[in-house]
């Protein structure tokens, strides 16, 4: 190992650890011995904090009050539909009979009911079609995407503006592609127009949900108007890496262009 | 008799979380966008996305700081992506660096200076403009970086001294001419 290699990256990696002291404000002791390179570096950083935007107390107040109204305005919102939701489980606990032998009987007769509700549906009444088989579970969806338009049928020629959300449905973060490549297909999957995936990332946090928009001027890949006729809204899925699941689609509209207007 | 005002425990939370986090999120914001107004409504963005998905936010699924800076460079490439002029009018303006013309007022001066900074760090390649934001601007220290970026804790000081010292020269060569 080259030792002067080893000082330099020991003087590099102490860098990070002035710079958090002159962050918290501390003094930066710095070393006799470190070289002019450094004492300018550290210096230097000094002059980069000076230099980040400070937000005005008016916008930080202003924007903190107006947050925490819509705060409070969504707990009071979600209180109400609680307590109108407790309405309901009051009411139904008032169907269940309340001596003990109606009890036990209401509890009967619902779980053989539910029984039977079970049983019919894995298809033991059914004895003549064979046993149920299951195909091969598709990959596990850990960020959901949901396409919406404001309207399903529009006239030829009329752009149609189509919104993407993005939701990572899981517990960990992932970055993957983005935009991601956007197909427009007619109902037999033949694409009319593809959307090449884009150059940046889109990093999601647990539960964070992003939306896309896009407008498509209903023009096929050479540019032309495309038939009137259904299209569909096609997203491949997206690998996340190997067992943390896949970026998909799963809700789209079917669009109808028409020349009728 | 003493009556105090009950604060339910999410807006305080948020409240906490905010004072704590918003400055940071401005920063990080202000260094890559040359404009304290738009700055502004970014940071605003930001935390009304935050505030819409706040309920299912949970710290047990990670730190709140990898969440916020999470929506915060979604929102930058949102902006850059549906702003795309703008974003050509603002590397202009970091490729313009002001000259040093000799000003009586101190704080014209600094503030040139300043803008001079902030117009060579726009310059930088995007790896490390990225680790200065974090650590100046966000203030995260390095293994919170490292997670971050996916690299290890050594080799970020080592990115960090090195764009440092990258910026140091350029700016010394646009400044003094």
């Amino acid at each position: 190992m080259n030792p002067g290699m080893d000082e330099k990256n020991r003087k590099e990696m102490e860098f990070a650890e002035h710079v958090d002291n002159v962050l918290a404000g501390k003094e930066a002791k710095i070393d006799e011995a470190m070289d002019e390179d450094y004492r300018s570096n550290i210096d230097f950083a000094k002059k980069i904090i000076e230099c980040r935007g400070e937000p005005s107390a008016s916008f930080q107040e202003g924007l903190k009050k107006r947050l925490l109204s819509k705060l409070a305005e969504k707990e009071v919102a979600e209180t109400q539909r609680r307590s109108e939701s407790i309405s309901f489980w009051d009411w139904l606990k008032n169907l269940v009979p309340q001596s003990p032998a109606w009890r036990t009987v209401a509890v009967t007769v619902t779980v053989a009911v539910l029984t039977l509700v079970v049983v019919w549906r894995i298809g033991l009444f059914s004895p003549g079609e064979g046993p149920i088989v299951t195909g091969p579970l598709g990959p596990t969806v850990s960020v959901e995407t949901r396409a919406y338009t404001v309207k399903t049928v529009y006239t030829t020629g009329e752009e149609i503006d189509i919104r993407f959300t993005f939701e990572n449905i899981a517990d960990e973060t992932f970055t993957f592609p983005f935009p991601p490549e956007i197909r427009i297909g007619d109902l037999g999957i033949e694409v009319v127009r593809a959307f090449d995936v884009g150059q940046g990332t889109m990093t999601l946090a647990p539960r964070q949900p992003e939306d896309y928009d896009l407008t498509w001027n209903q023009k096929d890949d050479t540019g032309k108007q495309v038939p009137p006729g259904d299209y569909q809204i096609i997203i491949p899925n997206i690998q996340l890496g190997e067992g943390k699941g896949v970026v998909s689609l799963v809700d789209s509209p079917i669009l109808t262009i028409s020349n009728n207007p | 008799m003493q009556t105090t005002k009950r604060v339910s425990s999410k807006q305080e939370v948020f409240a906490e979380l905010y004072d704590e986090f918003m400055p940071k999120v401005f920063r990080y914001i202000r260094y890559k966008v040359n404009d304290q107004q738009i700055t502004e409504d970014l940071t605003s963005t930001v935390f009304e996305k935050a505030l819409v998905s706040f309920e299912r936010y949970s710290s047990d699924k990670g730190a709140f700081s990898t969440w916020i800076f999470s929506i915060t460079r979604n929102t930058l490439i949102d902006y850059y992506r549906t702003n795309k002029m703008r974003q050509q009018v603002s590397l202009d303006e970091a490729v313009e660096v002001p000259s040093r013309e000799p000003s009586p007022q101190d704080e014209a001066e600094k503030k040139a200076e300043q803008e001079c900074l902030r117009g060579c760090l726009l310059r930088l390649p995007e790896d490390d403009q990225e680790i200065i934001r974090l650590k100046f601007a966000a203030e995260f220290n390095n293994r919170q970086i490292a997670k971050m970026l996916g690299l290890s804790e050594s080799n970020v000081g080592v990115r960090l001294f090195r764009a440092v010292k990258k910026l140091r020269e350029d700016f010394h060569e646009s400044w003094n001419g």
